[in-house]
């Protein structure tokens, strides 16, 4: 197990070399001039040669890959054009907070989902199983955008309970994670509720109601465990997808993650924040998958690791 | 819409049967709902320039701000004055030509790729589908965004970024039955007969995965509107004074909360048309292939 998380860390870097490499090449080869972009509307033709030496953008494409990787190993991702600040400096500033807000919409999706899941794979055809196979439809068709404005709305401007927007106290959490995770209650309410419907008609379920184990254990230790696998294998893509969608949350509630710090560079072309958030994103999903394998392992002693 | 099952080797025992009577006979009238949801959207998006010019749709007129909902304008007005019903009508055509071309896209390169990748298994396909496969762990609102990125904000590399982001998708859901069927004693026959391999890909497989094409097509539908209109909302869609709909919630967001109506009419139409394809896509599922209710 622990030399197999080992070589998982290992094929990290070829991974993520790959992406530096994609992410590198997507942002050289698009059309627009950054030089110009930095310097400005204002700026002489001699100001953008400046900029452009400065930045080595006058060197050819693998030289500027060159300096890049060799800048990247050295934990430098290059600065902003804008703030003039160190890429890494904006990254360690607005990624907490993403992970933060991620993390929080996890929770809520998974604390209310799964036991929602439990409670009507054991009373099928109940209320709470037509409720989930009900507003499973409801959940995927939500913007969430939309959902997150309306929720302010009620929450914040109509009701006065939270504050509608920033980041400090836990309650400036809730609009934002709720607008997060709410739409994937209902997901995994109806995954865990297939899924433990599957593993409930299994013949060791049946063995060990048989030999007079306890409800509890019947259904916690053996059905949950072997139904918690696929699961884990949605909460893993979900988790990267919560990543992805955090950047409009982060818009509409005014969060200062990094979804946000990454789209404002793009308006502006800002190339060393998109390139360096965009890694860390992509760094981000890599680990998660690695976390979702090892997880199995822990779950699931049969999958071998050899 | 009353399309008949198509030609396979699965169904046809099945008798052929509307998909409206199908629907009525099991009661499933929220479905019925939704195509007509559907089919209004649609109508209004194929009608809108009839029904309001571009002129009135765009034009500022400060005199006629924020109106709430009245006879003159049912929907209300925009923060600069602008009819929001002509602007919700405006939308509807752009959002679902934006969402129709992003889907053909997608469907078209990622099942000729699904289609190659599953009928020739050697080291290229199987290169191909790793890299599909890490395409897939990246979130798709990521990997859109990224493409925009290269193209520039715009309508055009709005529809393009959705239907490349769900390509890595369609390849790995196409390339499944593609190595099921091309294993069937008609395909191995047609082989026999001495049909070239892209007969057999084109008139043998491709039909058998149409079902699946059009419920898939339909489901996509959904998410291209939703993830458009994420990024539309982000300012990386069309920009103003085009009216679509993400863009006219992100526009009118500083006045919502004393002014609701600006945001209700077309985050409502958003719901609505993305809510109605979902339950279109889930029922033509049904329809098609009775079995997969099972699975869920």
């Amino acid at each position: 197990m622990v030399s197999y998380i080992f070589r998982r860390l290992v094929m990290l870097a070829p991974m993520l070399l790959g992406v530096s490499v994609a992410v590198f090449l997507v942002l050289h080869l698009i059309p627009g001039d950054p030089a110009r972009m930095a310097a400005g509307p204002d700026a002489t033709e001699a100001d953008v040669q400046q900029i452009r030496v400065n930045y080595g953008l006058d060197r050819s494409l693998t030289h500027q890959y060159g300096i890049y990787l060799t800048k990247l190993l050295q934990g430098d991702l290059g600065e902003s054009f804008q703030t003039l600040g160190p890429v890494t400096e904006g990254i360690a500033r607005t990624f907490p907070a993403t992970l933060e807000l991620t993390i929080a919409g996890m929770l809520i999706a998974v604390l209310v989902g799964v036991p929602l899941g439990i409670y009507s794979a054991l009373n099928p055809s109940g209320p709470a199983d037509r409720l989930v196979t009900g507003i499973a439809v409801l959940g995927i068709s939500m913007p969430g955008f939309f959902l997150g404005l309306m929720l302010m709305l009620v929450f914040a401007s109509m009701l006065g309970w939270l504050p509608p927007t920033g980041r400090g106290t836990w309650a400036h959490l809730v609009l934002p994670s709720l607008t997060l995770g709410l739409p994937y209650v209902a997901t995994f309410a109806r995954l865990t509720r297939s899924s433990m419907l599957e593993v409930l008609t299994e013949d060791f379920i049946r063995t060990a109601r048989a030999k007079g184990l306890s409800w509890w254990k019947v259904t916690y230790r053996h059905a949950l465990r072997n139904a918690s696998i696929p699961i884990v294998t949605v909460l893993g893509l979900d988790f990267s997808r919560l990543l992805g969608g955090a950047a409009i949350v982060e818009t509409v509630f005014a969060w200062p993650g990094m979804g946000r710090y990454m789209v404002e560079a793009i308006m502006v072309r800002d190339i060393y924040v998109i390139q360096g958030t965009i890694l860390v994103f992509a760094a981000a999903v890599v680990i998660i998958n690695l976390f979702v394998d090892v997880i199995y392992g822990i779950l699931d002693p049969r999958i071998s690791y050899a | 819409m009353a399309f008949s099952t198509p030609a396979s080797p699965m169904h046809k025992h099945k008798k052929p049967q509307g998909l409206f009577g199908y629907l009525i006979g099991r009661k499933n009238f929220v479905a019925i709902a939704a195509i007509a949801i559907a089919a209004v959207f649609v109508l209004a998006a194929l009608c809108a320039p009839w029904l309001y010019d571009w002129e009135t749709t765009t034009r500022v007129s400060l005199s006629t701000a924020l109106l709430s909902p009245n006879s003159a304008y049912p929907l209300g007005t925009d923060e600069v004055g602008r009819d929001m019903l002509a602007r919700v009508v405006w939308g509807a055509r752009i959002t679902l030509v934006v969402a129709l071309v992003s889907v053909a896209i997608a469907m078209v390169i990622g099942v000729v790729i699904g289609l190659l990748c599953g009928y020739y298994e050697n080291w290229f396909t199987s290169l191909i589908m790793r890299f599909i496969d890490g395409m897939i762990a990246f979130p798709r609102t990521l990997l859109a965004i990224i493409i925009v990125t290269i193209f520039g904000p715009g309508i055009l590399s709005l529809t393009l970024a959705i239907g490349i982001s769900t390509i890595p998708a369609n390849v790995r859901l196409f390339r499944g039955p593609v190595l099921a069927l091309k294993r069937r004693q008609f395909t191995t026959a047609a082989r026999s007969l001495g049909a070239r391999d892209s007969s057999i890909l084109f008139s043998h497989i491709l039909p058998n995965t149409m079902s699946l094409i059009i419920i898939q097509s339909t489901l996509s539908l959904a998410e291209a509107i939703l993830i458009g209109s994420g990024l539309s909302f982000l300012g990386l869609g069309p920009q103003p004074p085009t009216p679509e709909w993400g863009a006219m919630i992100a526009a009118s967001r500083a006045q919502f909360t004393s002014h609701p109506h600006v945001i209700l009419a077309p985050g409502f139409a958003l719901f609505l048309v993305i809510l109605s394809f979902n339950i279109i896509g889930d029922a033509l599922r049904d329809y098609i292939d009775p079995r997969s209710r099972k699975a869920l």
